[in-house]
């Protein structure tokens, strides 16, 4: 071996033997993203599944017993859409029963209370076919959950409104055929059945594809916890300087440059194995406890690239911060507010999909924006090498330009001024 | 006879010193007085050389010369000849370096420490665990060996921390006040290993603030203050160019008024007080005795001893800079 290859041996068993001994290290770095994978994929399951309306409970409180509930809620069910409950009421009680249904909805029992008044059917069969009484017909009482977010209220109010108007429609020719019995009402009705569908297709969709609340969690908080390695890799670094070591270090033949590989293959080992345990997690661990399985897409090359660009960029930015930084203070707040900053804007607290438009195209500046749109494009899009070699450039770039620089910094660690920093002048 | 030719012309090459600095300056950004002003020093091969100062005096910053970490702003400093820019590597396996601090690894184990530091200057295999067994012996560390260096006493991890300078086998060690905060015993058992070193052949150069330490360990010395060396040569020489010292012990601590008097006395260039005892440098050590005798005794202080000449490194240190080392 030589001697070169022997003192990055040396180095790496040195930082490796360190790092596994600092039990705290390691859980931050590793257990960590874990609890935060399986939480947030969890806790947000449902937030990712902003315009589907399936799972949202509606409360029909029908006062006249005229079966359009009914007919609403095999509407309904026949389109899927929501979970329908019928409630009925005596003619005595109405009032009662519609302050009732509001305070349930507004306590998150039913997503959705509708009420339709008493003689609702009769008016609506006057008004279309223009006999009896014209009492104006008022506006339905809708109660929505103040907790439903502004998308899902827009997509289930858009889907009730569908509802009601084709169950118009058909009253209207019903009404109709009975009228002219020279109609022939089968023909009609068949008339009626939509025949323009639409199938969507997202296979081939380019922008903004909408992952699953784990396909989000699992990259974002395994970049994350990738990014935090600044505060123990510049932890290791202060102690180093402060013990002595690295002036022990540096008055041996070794170059600046072998340390630095020494300190960064550990943690590039370390980011490996925490990006694994995530996504095994989400493939294995969270279909176990309710939650949906993650998807990894059809390339693992491609997976394997964006991990080690993404690992590049942390270890890069990890040591930048390591050799600016002098005391672990500075690198615990600074090293771990600009991770969290990076992360806010890079769409891993808050999905992108969530920002308004100019906060989407601000994610851009964030490297862990880069890995985690890498990774999605490979997940929801199905992206292969080919597809994300610009998101991987950026992320070598990264890290390239980080590890240059704090090359250079470190090659200057023991400057004069560096030396009487460190209280060694006299 | 070309062959003999050369064997005589090499025997008269004359053997470089291990340590030969020539006006080296060292300045530091942003300060106006360089932390080493022109030093020209010479430490013999095979010598145990004290290097003395107060905080600040630069002898730090020379060490660090020495030892390859910065680059002298001016001036050359060679080290058995070599200079840093003519072979850094050979340059720096010349010298090991025992920091100030204990710049051990903690969480690894003394055994782990010396491998990783051993392999770093080059060593593997047979060699590396030859001398990481040499290196455990002499620190008496052989039992300890693989427990982490953080359970350690301070004076045990101080032993291991001078032992990681030597698994390259250096011919000039560097120790940067290698003794501080440590018991009694483990102070004797550095320096038992560091005669015993120089003994086998290596050159030591040995910083401390502790002059009786220096005095019985070292038997050349330089004293440094504000970046220059101000005194140099064997403890003899350097205590029998400073005669005009004198030490008074009496019987009770001096009055400050009495002090004030004996600064006013014609000669006296300074004067330090530590409890009984005065020291006073003096160009005219006699002269002043002859006025200092009735002045103590019109103010009716007792004197139990006089001495006349730097009995030690300390008065030599105050008859040269008339200052205390820990001033």
């Amino acid at each position: 071996m030589g001697i070169r290859r022997q003192q990055i041996w040396a180095a790496i068993v040195k930082e490796f033997l360190a790092l596994v001994r600092d039990k705290e290290a390691i859980a931050m770095l590793v257990v960590m993203p874990a609890v935060f994978v399986l939480i947030m994929s969890l806790a947000l399951q449902d937030v990712f599944h902003t315009t589907s309306v399936k799972h949202l409970r509606l409360a029909i409180l029908d006062q006249g017993h005229s079966h359009l509930a009914v007919q609403i809620r095999d509407s309904l069910a026949r389109a899927h859409l929501f979970k329908v409950v019928v409630l009925t009421t005596s003619a005595g009680k109405a009032a009662g029963a519609v302050a009732r249904l509001g305070h349930r909805v507004a306590a998150g029992h039913y997503a959705l209370g509708l009420v339709l008044p008493a003689g609702l059917t009769t008016r609506i069969r006057h008004h279309l076919t223009g006999v009896g009484d014209h009492q104006p017909i008022a506006a339905l009482n809708l109660f929505v959950d103040p907790a439903l977010p502004a998308q899902v209220r827009g997509a289930a109010l858009a889907s009730l409104t569908q509802t009601l108007q084709s169950l118009q429609t058909a009253m209207l020719l019903q009404s109709l055929v009975r009228a002219d019995p020279k109609l022939d009402g089968a023909r009609v009705m068949r008339a009626l059945q939509p025949v323009l569908r639409l199938k969507t297709d997202t296979r081939l969709a380019r922008n903004a594809p909408v992952p699953t609340s784990v396909q989000q969690n699992a990259p974002a908080w395994a970049l994350l916890a990738m990014f935090f390695l600044v505060v123990p890799l510049s932890v290791t670094l202060i102690k180093e300087r402060q013990q002595g070591c690295l002036l022990r270090l540096r008055s041996m033949p070794v170059p600046a440059w072998v340390l630095l590989v020494g300190k960064a293959i550990p943690y590039f080992v370390l980011n490996s194995v925490q990006l694994a345990v995530v996504f095994w997690e989400g493939v294995y661990v969270l279909p176990l406890l309710g939650g949906t399985a993650l998807q990894l897409g059809h390339s693992p090359g491609a997976i394997v690239l964006v991990a080690v660009a993404a690992n590049c960029a942390a270890i890069g930015y990890g040591l930048l911060i390591a050799t600016i930084v002098r005391t672990q203070e500075q690198a615990t707040s600074f090293g771990a507010i600009s991770v969290l900053i990076m992360a806010a804007i890079g769409g891993v607290m808050v999905p992108k999909l969530v920002m308004p438009q100019a906060m989407q195209h601000f994610t851009h500046v964030s490297p862990m924006a880069w890995g985690l749109e890498g990774f999605q494009a490979i997940f929801v899009r199905g992206a292969a090498v080919a597809d994300i070699l610009p998101e991987t450039a950026h992320l070598l770039l990264f890290g390239g330009v980080c590890a240059l620089l704090a090359g250079i910094r470190f090659r200057r660690e023991l400057r004069p001024q560096d030396l009487r920093r460190m209280g060694k002048l006299g | 006879m070309s062959l003999s030719v050369a064997t005589v012309a090499s025997n008269h090459t004359p053997v470089p010193a291990a340590l030969e600095a020539v006006e080296v300056v060292a300045r530091y950004p942003g300060l106006a007085e360089p932390a080493v002003a022109g030093v020209t020093l010479t430490v013999a091969r095979g010598s145990l050389f004290g290097l003395l100062g107060p905080n600040g005096a630069g002898k730090t910053t020379l060490l660090s010369m020495a030892c390859a970490l910065i680059r002298p702003s001016a001036g050359s400093l060679r080290i058995l000849g070599l200079g840093w820019d003519s072979d850094p590597v050979l340059f720096k396996r010349s010298v090991g370096f025992v920091p100030q601090g204990i710049a051990l690894y903690p969480t690894l184990t003394a055994r782990e420490n010396l491998r990783v530091f051993g392999r770093m200057h080059g060593l593997s295999g047979g060699k590396l665990r030859a001398r990481i067994d040499y290196a455990l012996g002499i620190a008496d560390l052989r039992e300890l060996a693989d427990r982490r260096v953080q359970t350690y006493s301070g004076g045990v991890q101080r032993r291991l921390n001078l032992v990681c300078a030597l698994l390259h086998e250096p011919s000039v060690l560097i120790l940067d006040e290698p003794t501080v905060g440590i018991d009694p015993q483990s102070r004797n058992f550095i320096h038992t290993a560091l005669r015993e070193l120089n003994k086998a052949g290596t050159t030591i150069l040995y910083t401390s603030h502790q002059l009786d330490e220096v005095e019985n360990l070292c038997d050349t010395v330089a004293i440094m203050d504000r970046g220059r060396i101000v005194a140099q040569g064997t403890m003899a020489d350097v205590l029998s160019q400073h005669v005009g010292m004198l030490e008074l012990r009496l019987g009770e601590p001096p009055p400050a008024a009495l002090c004030s008097e004996i600064r006013a006395l014609p000669d006296v260039q300074a004067l330090q007080v530590e409890d009984r005892t005065i020291m006073i440098r003096s160009a005219q050590p006699f002269q002043l005795v002859v006025a200092l005798i009735p002045l103590l005794a019109a103010r009716g202080v007792s004197i139990l001893a006089l001495s006349l000449g730097a009995q030690n490194l300390e008065h030599a240190f105050l008859a040269i800079t008339g200052t205390r080392l820990r001033d």
